[in-house]
């Protein structure tokens, strides 16, 4: 039974179609990669599923809920969570705040265990830590995107979806990015990671899908897909 | 002119000064999270100083007043935002979109100036003293002499501008108001409730703007179209302060409201003026103001 | 006939007081003429340029009391006052049209309001010029010595002027200098890669409505005999913006139409003084929030037809059947395209029928072969926000040959794409183009060299047609002056402009959407229109953004081919896109960014082969 399930979507905008009908399943606990060059269409993905943007058809069923009318911040409270392209780190506010305002959007949640989430979040990346009052502008890419992930993983996700985490950061960061991705989904996350970095993404997945131009042109496990030929040509024509 | 006079004209211009801060912080609020302004924010003062003169002349006590007059400008405030304001972010682009609300928060504006019109006429009146017990109490301390009313004034406005600072900076309503200010996109992925942060901005614009009014009642005095003036300042203030920091609004306000004080001392004919062009003056030089950040417009 | 209306504009002037019951009427009419003609200039600076003044009343009480206090005081005569009025608001203007460059939107709203505001309390205040609010008394009035029909000639001497401007106005509308007005106003960046130099349009834009508002303020002083400040408040200037707003922003006719509703209401409401501002501020608020395009636009959709640019309600004449002038010019043009068919094709264009129409005139100036590189890049860096966006990246586009940059996200090609049209200074490096150096030359001149760039986003004008939008890119023709005598004559500049845009819309295989809106095109459609205005700019390098990005397979085809058939005519093309089998199939030379710097160059075979290339797009894999 899978916990999120896309069924033929369509969306599109400025008069632009960009997604043409996408299926995808993806099991509880699992690291789904779908990854495609520029232009697929990939974080049109990520936001249509957030709600940021209209559906023009087909249907996203999340926990068996049908999330076609519900607003994106509800999306976010119910578990299903997107950490941006590019990171959007609210340059104004320091770590500490950018770590809080995700989790404090969520009802009910005591001081207590807000306090020991941050904690764990510091445990996981120590810079974070180091630089907690420290404005989130001024950190580097790699930081920030550390940062992005545990603002997102305080909300304590079901679904946790990244789109590009490894957009402009030095490959020895990707590593360890990855390897923090790897150990969420083994300790029960479900992942969503969207990649433009193949190779890597496929790597550590479960299942990989392949999107390009608005469409799913390869779907399954990601050995079967590195080993293809077909996957470069689907990058580089 | 002697210290016990330039004493008094300080404590004057400071807490005329420190009221047309909270109207550029009113700006600032609503800036920062819908990147639109109230062109009509000077009438709204305008009725929180009605209706707190007239509450007071009926005797009711102070307190009250303050309640009801809060209550009442936030109605009108939530309502500005629903009606002038977030309508038009679903329009399509058309010839005047992106100044679309300018117009409309200052139709707004004119009818409240039309309702003040037709409920208190076009006079102008005199709002009794909050604080003191007559108009022009005065007190002598160290050998100046100054207005209890203004210095209460003054402090009465720090306190509302600290309130202020505690709001944006340390509770979590700003942290969201950075957030939305930032992306609002972003700030929907990060749970937050993008309309309430938006509508409660421009609640607590109105607050700002009805603190004015009762504040600004007594020391000047009050008409219907008395608005545009205290818009005019506000927008000064905000400029010359930047468009981002508060800090940097406060000491523009106050700086104003010196200058303001001291340049009517000097030319009581056309002194009022000064510090407009000052301003002007200022903004030509230096158009992202003190603190602030020009961004360029590329679109 | 050409400029009936004008004509039988003039017979309704000239009978008016003839005809008109009583002079109570003919007064009217003048107010209604004082008020359009500010309302002209107003309509002007915010509905073409975008920029809105609060303060519009601040010129008319200077043009007022310029003459007012000249002629009352000190005897002028009327026609020496007039200069003095003239002058007084064109300086003001002048200054307030510098603060304007650097101020937008609602710093400027503001600083307008600030000025009008400064104006009112100094004409109240300086009592002894100008009487202050109990007036200036004794102004003398306009009547050419004629007591008897003093009013009559007034009338007559004030629409006159009206009738004169407002053909001055739907010229200026009508022509390129509207249409770069629309540039400007809806997107300054792209305005400048046209080569439209949008400061100085905006500062002149704001003089001309200063100085219309100071005229609309002399007749006004010399009406009824006096003046008082009171009449230059804040709400005259709301007055004359809800004019404009309610006639119809950004239409020719919207300013005349606002003008008699303006002068309508204040009649109605003369009784209503009470509630004035009711009304004022609802009608801003109703008309704001339901029919942004005023009186003029409820008139078009009630009659189905469409807002074509600036001519408002009434279509222009040579738009009638484009097909049928288009044929028309065609065959007069010096094309020699024998081939060209009279009735356009559908969007098919086949590749067959591009060849003959790409000799059917598209000029263009193609460089001489055997030089050195078209577009030279040395060593470019950029950095901002402490990112180095573009690190020492050089490359060199020869001559009529398709060049491609391409690289995984975040690799730098649009801040590259940036420093090439000159929207961004380059920290270090150099660029040539044609050998001359262009690395601090203004995104406006680079055009005018040659350099002519489309955008990711389609920066077309949502307010002019497709033919509109190609001539914008034409940007010739003669200045203000005598093209408004040449277009009293005759439409002939127009004429040739539009038949130019035709063809080049025919080269795309779109010229039968001449006259539809952007907005009502499908995305593909849009490309081409773009593509279209690029190619009118007479480049000798198109630089291409992105231009198939969210097309289908079979639109992606079709500009392949134009750009193919572009390239067989000798034009060199420079393009940055993503889609990999479209680069890989046009271009002649690859050029790969990552983390901005080239990793990669030659010919695509290779750079498909090339392992730093593929480690670029799909990584490592190590992980």
């Amino acid at each position: 039974m899978s916990l999120l399930s896309i069924k033929g979507l369509q969306v599109g905008f400025g008069g632009v179609r960009v997604l043409h009908g996408i299926d995808i399943d993806v099991a509880a606990g699992a690291l789904v990669a779908i990854v495609g060059a520029n232009g697929a269409g990939k974080t049109t993905l990520l936001r249509a599923l957030s709600r940021l943007l209209p559906l023009q058809a087909g249907s996203i069923t999340y926990d068996g809920r049908d999330l076609g009318g519900v607003a994106p911040h509800h999306v976010t409270r119910m578990g299903l969570v997107h950490v941006p392209q590019g990171r959007q780190i609210i340059p104004t506010l320091s770590v500490e705040d950018n770590l809080l305002i995700g989790a404090g959007s969520l009802p009910g949640l005591s001081r207590a265990e807000i306090d020991a989430r941050l904690a764990g979040e510091f445990e996981r990346f120590p810079v974070l830590r180091d630089r907690r009052k420290i404005p989130g502008g001024s950190l580097s890419g790699g930081e920030q995107q550390m940062l992005a992930v545990s603002r997102a993983l305080m909300m304590r996700p079901r679904v946790l979806m990244l789109d590009e985490p490894s957009l402009g950061l030095a490959p020895q960061i990707i590593t360890g990015i990855f390897s923090a991705l790897r150990a969420l989904a083994a300790s029960g996350v479900t992942v969503l990671l969207v990649e433009q970095v193949a190779f890597a993404a496929l790597k550590i997945a479960d299942h990989g899908y392949v999107l390009q131009n608005g469409r799913i042109v390869m779907s399954g496990p990601p050995a079967d897909l590195l080993q293809d030929p077909a996957l470069i040509s689907r990058y580089l024509g | 002119m002697k210290t016990a006079d330039l004493v008094q004209l300080l404590i004057s211009g400071i807490a005329m000064g420190s009221i047309y801060t909270l109207m550029g912080k009113g700006l600032l609020i609503t800036f920062l999270t819908t990147r639109a302004l109230n062109f009509g924010q000077g009438d709204f003062l305008m009725i929180a100083s009605f209706l707190s003169m007239t509450l007071l002349l009926a005797g009711t006590p102070v307190v009250v007043a303050v309640v009801v007059v809060l209550a009442v400008l936030v109605v009108l405030g939530v309502g500005l935002e629903r009606l002038a304001i977030r309508p038009l972010a679903n329009m399509t682009a058309g010839s005047a979109s992106s100044l679309a609300w300018i117009l409309t928060t200052m139709g707004f504006g004119m009818l409240l100036q039309n309702t003040a019109q037709l409920v208190w006429g076009k006079s102008r009146f005199y709002s009794p003293p909050l604080f003191a017990d007559e108009q022009k109490k005065v007190v002598e301390l160290m050998g100046a002499r100054f207005y209890l009313e203004e210095l209460i004034v003054a402090l009465v406005a720090m306190v509302v501008v600290g309130v202020l600072y505690w709001f944006l900076f340390r509770a979590r309503w700003g942290k969201e108001v950075a957030a939305v200010s930032f992306d609002k996109g972003t700030a929907s992925l990060l749970g937050i409730d993008v309309r309430r942060v938006v509508a409660t901005s421009y609640a607590i614009m109105a607050v700002l703007a009805a603190v004015s009014g009762i504040l600004a009642g007594p020391l000047t005095t009050v008409q219907a179209h008395m608005g545009l003036l205290f818009i005019l300042k506000g927008f000064a203030v905000v400029c010359i302060g930047g468009f981002v920091n508060p800090v940097g609004i406060l000491i523009a306000g106050i700086g104003f409201g010196i200058v303001e004080a001291m340049s009517n001392y000097v030319d009581s004919a056309f002194g009022d003026l000064y510090p407009f062009i000052i301003a002007l003056l200022f903004l030509i030089v230096r158009p992202s103001g003190l603190f602030g950040e020009f961004k360029a417009d590329v679109r | 006939m050409r400029h009936l209306r004008y004509l039988v504009a003039a017979a309704a002037i000239a009978a008016f007081p003839l005809v008109s019951p009583n002079p109570y009427f003919i007064n009217l009419a003048q107010d209604i003429a004082i008020a359009a003609i500010g309302a002209i200039g107003l309509n002007i600076l915010l509905g073409l340029s975008g920029q809105l003044s609060l303060g519009q009343a601040g010129f008319l009480a200077l043009g007022a009391y310029g003459s007012g206090v000249l002629a009352t005081n000190h005897g002028w005569p009327l026609w020496a006052t007039l200069p003095v009025s003239l002058l007084l608001s064109a300086v003001a203007g002048g200054v307030l049209g510098l603060v304007a460059l650097r101020t937008r939107t609602h710093y400027l709203a503001m600083v307008t309001l600030a000025f009008g505001y400064i104006v009112e309390i100094l004409a109240q205040r300086w009592v002894d010029i100008t009487g202050g609010s109990m007036g200036l008394i004794g102004v003398p009035q306009l009547n050419f010595g004629d007591f008897q029909n003093g009013a009559a000639n007034y009338f007559w001497a004030i629409a006159a002027t009206l009738l004169l401007l407002q053909m001055l106005n739907d010229y200026a509308m009508r022509s390129r200098f509207g249409r770069s007005l629309h540039a400007i106003k809806e997107s300054e960046s792209f305005a400048l890669t046209v080569g439209i130099d949008a400061a100085r349009w905006r500062s002149l834009v704001f003089m001309v409505s200063a100085v219309l508002a100071g005229l609309s303020g002399f007749f006004f002083a010399h009406q009824a005999g006096y003046v008082s400040s009171d009449a230059f408040g804040l709400d005259r200037s709301i007055a004359l913006l809800i004019a404009v707003v309610i006639g119809g922003l950004g239409s020719a006719y919207g300013p005349i139409l606002g003008a008699i509703i303006l002068v309508i209401l204040n009649q109605l409401t003369a009784g209503l003084y009470e509630v004035s501002y009711y009304i004022f501020g609802g009608i801003l608020l109703v008309v704001m929030l339901f029919f942004p395009a005023g009186a003029v636009g409820a008139v078009q959709r009630l009659f189905g037809r469409r807002a074509a640019g600036g001519s408002g309600a009434v279509p222009d004449t040579a738009g009638a059947g484009g097909a049928g002038a288009g044929a028309g010019a065609g065959a007069g043009a010096d094309t020699g395209g024998a081939g060209v068919p009279a009735q356009t094709g559908d969007a098919g264009g086949t590749a067959a029928s591009s060849a003959s129409e790409g000799a059917a005139g598209i000029a263009f100036t193609a460089p001489a072969t055997g030089q050195g590189p078209i577009l030279e890049l040395q060593d470019i860096t950029k950095s901002y926000s402490g990112v180095t966006a573009v690190n020492a990246v050089s490359l060199k586009v020869m001559p009529g040959t398709v060049h491609a940059v391409i690289g995984p996200n975040g690799a730098g090609k649009s801040t590259l794409i940036n420093v090439i049209s000159g929207l961004y200074q380059p920290d270090s490096g150099s660029i040539r183009f044609m050998g001359r150096d262009i690395t601090h030359l203004a995104p406006h001149r680079r055009a005018a060299l040659g350099l002519t760039r489309t955008f990711q986003n389609l920066q077309l004008i949502g307010t002019l047609t497709v033919a509109e939008n190609v001539m914008l890119g034409l940007q010739r023709g003669s200045g203000f002056a005598r093209g408004w005598l040449r277009w009293l004559a005759s439409d002939a500049e127009e004429r040739d402009e539009r038949a130019e845009a035709l063809r080049l819309l025919r080269f795309f295989g779109i010229e039968r959407l001449a006259d539809v809106l952007p907005g009502d095109l499908p995305y593909g459609h849009r490309k081409l229109c773009e593509l279209a205005r690029a190619l009118a700019q007479r480049p000798t390098m198109l630089f291409l953004d992105e231009p198939i990005a969210g097309l289908n397979e079979g639109e992606a085809k079709e500009i392949m081919e134009k750009i193919r058939g572009l390239k067989a005519l000798g034009m060199t093309v420079l393009l940055v896109e993503h889609n990999m089998s479209f680069v890989m199939q046009l271009s002649d030379t690859v050029t790969v960014l990552d983390y901005g710097r080239k990793i990669g160059e030659g010919a695509p075979d290779v750079v498909q082969r090339d392992e730093a290339v593929i480690a670029a797009y799909l990584g490592t894999g190590e992980a």
